[in-house]
């Protein structure tokens, strides 16, 4: 009997097989075609987002000169663009994204492209400063606001991610592979659209990394499903990943 | 990608998917993650589908993909399991297979931590040569063999009490 035989029996019966051929097909297909239209844009601005690094928040960190100089050179709000985006394309690929999806969930059930629709805004506040990116997201049947948060805190200490002492659904406390402090928590939330209109109730996925550096990444979704558009390992690795 | 092209990639992972399937479950123990895994494999294989070339070097390819996949998999501290370096001792062995037997190898393999784990599912289960094997992983014809000399005593005694022959 050889190691292969071996092997094969002890795998002993295989389960039927939950690859979808046909769904990986389309979804590369709409990937190379999403890539395809927005090829030379993106391509300049990945090649600046690395040689440019992504210390967009470290204002005393240099900044290399850009690789490409034929280029014009990326304002800070394009970097974390890019980041944020290139973070959640590797974690999650083959979104889609609601073209007019706003913070109403009445609006999240429009058309949807596979350029993402995304907005990033930077903000600064006595304790915190920083950059927000959020957009309306949709894969198979979920559809759910997505926005990430990239915040250096200006207090020397900031621990309250650390808790899971809310009232929650599910929470996870665990460490990144460079020391991040990482909590996933689940909670349903209930928001009401206009201000005194009725209730309608929300489930939201956030995951908090906090970095030893100070920064700390908040990945979020919120839909009105129960069924979450990530998984608390798709957010993870987007908050690890957002640089 | 043109209607060929996907043809001849649909025909090729057709034809894979059950050895594929077999691979990961052995890496991650898990079918789910198993077939997420393959899935990744298949996605990464129809983006450069065109530039991997013949059926030999999309077979290294795969493998190649399929086993940093997992590795990928494994470093994410959120999914890590805690492997030990300690084989566990060997018990008094009967002389036919039994599903016991099955469990005790596929327990084996689970206690080794994951590069070494990986050296045997290509080395033994792959039947991959030293060098397709450092290639894969990006280490040393050494590192192969030496990360494959401890696990494999205990794979070969296995194999031999449990057909009376010599795998």
């Amino acid at each position: 009997m050889t190691y292969k035989q071996l092997f094969d029996e002890a795998i002993g019966e295989v389960p039927p097989s939950s690859v979808d051929v046909d769904r990986v097909v389309a979804r590369e297909g709409r990937r190379a075609r999403g890539r395809r239209i927005g090829a030379a844009t993106l391509a300049a601005v990945a090649v600046l987002a690395a040689a440019v690094g992504v210390g967009t928040l470290r204002s005393d960190r240099p900044a290399p000169a850009p690789a490409n100089r034929s280029a014009e050179p990326l304002t800070d709000q394009q970097r974390v663009t890019t980041a944020m985006l290139a973070a959640l394309d590797h974690e999650a690929p083959g979104l889609f994204w609601v073209t007019a999806g706003d913070e109403d969930p009445d609006t999240w059930d429009g058309p949807t492209t596979t350029q993402p629709v995304w907005r990033v805004r930077e903000f600064s506040h006595l304790s915190a400063a920083g950059w927000f990116g959020w957009g309306v997201a949709a894969h198979d049947d979920v559809r759910a606001r997505v926005s990430i948060e990239i915040v250096e805190t200006k207090k020397a200490a900031w621990t309250e991610q650390d808790t899971c002492e809310r009232t929650t659904l599910d929470c996870t406390l665990t460490h990144g592979p460079d020391g991040e402090r990482i909590r996933s928590i689940d909670f349903q939330v209930r928001m009401t659209q206009p201000p005194d209109g009725p209730y309608s109730r929300m489930i939201e996925r956030t995951v908090t990394v906090s970095r030893p550096d100070g920064i700390v990444v908040t990945v979020r979704v919120r839909s009105a499903e129960d069924k979450s558009l990530l998984t608390p390992a798709e957010l993870t690795g987007v908050a690890l990943a957002v640089r | 990608m043109n209607r060929d092209a996907e043809n001849e990639y649909r025909e090729f992972v057709a034809s894979r998917l059950d050895s594929l399937r077999r691979m990961a479950y052995l890496l991650c123990r898990d079918w789910h993650t198993a077939d997420d895994l393959v899935s990744i494999t298949i996605g990464k294989l129809y983006r450069n589908w065109r530039r991997v070339g013949d059926a030999r070097n999309v077979d290294a390819y795969v493998r190649r993909v399929l086993t940093h996949a997992w590795l990928d998999e494994r470093r994410r501290p959120w999914r890590r399991e805690h492997s030990v370096d300690e084989l566990p001792d060997q018990e008094a062995r009967v002389a036919e297979p039994t599903v016991a037997d099955r469990e005790v190898l596929l327990h084996l393999l689970a206690q080794l931590p994951p590069r070494r784990k990986a050296v045997v599912v290509l080395r033994y289960y792959c039947d991959l040569s030293v060098e397709e094997t450092a290639e894969i992983l990006g280490i040393t014809t050494g590192a192969v063999k030496s990360q494959a000399a401890r696990a494999l005593e205990a794979l070969r005694l296995l194999a031999t009490t449990s057909t009376g022959g010599t795998a």
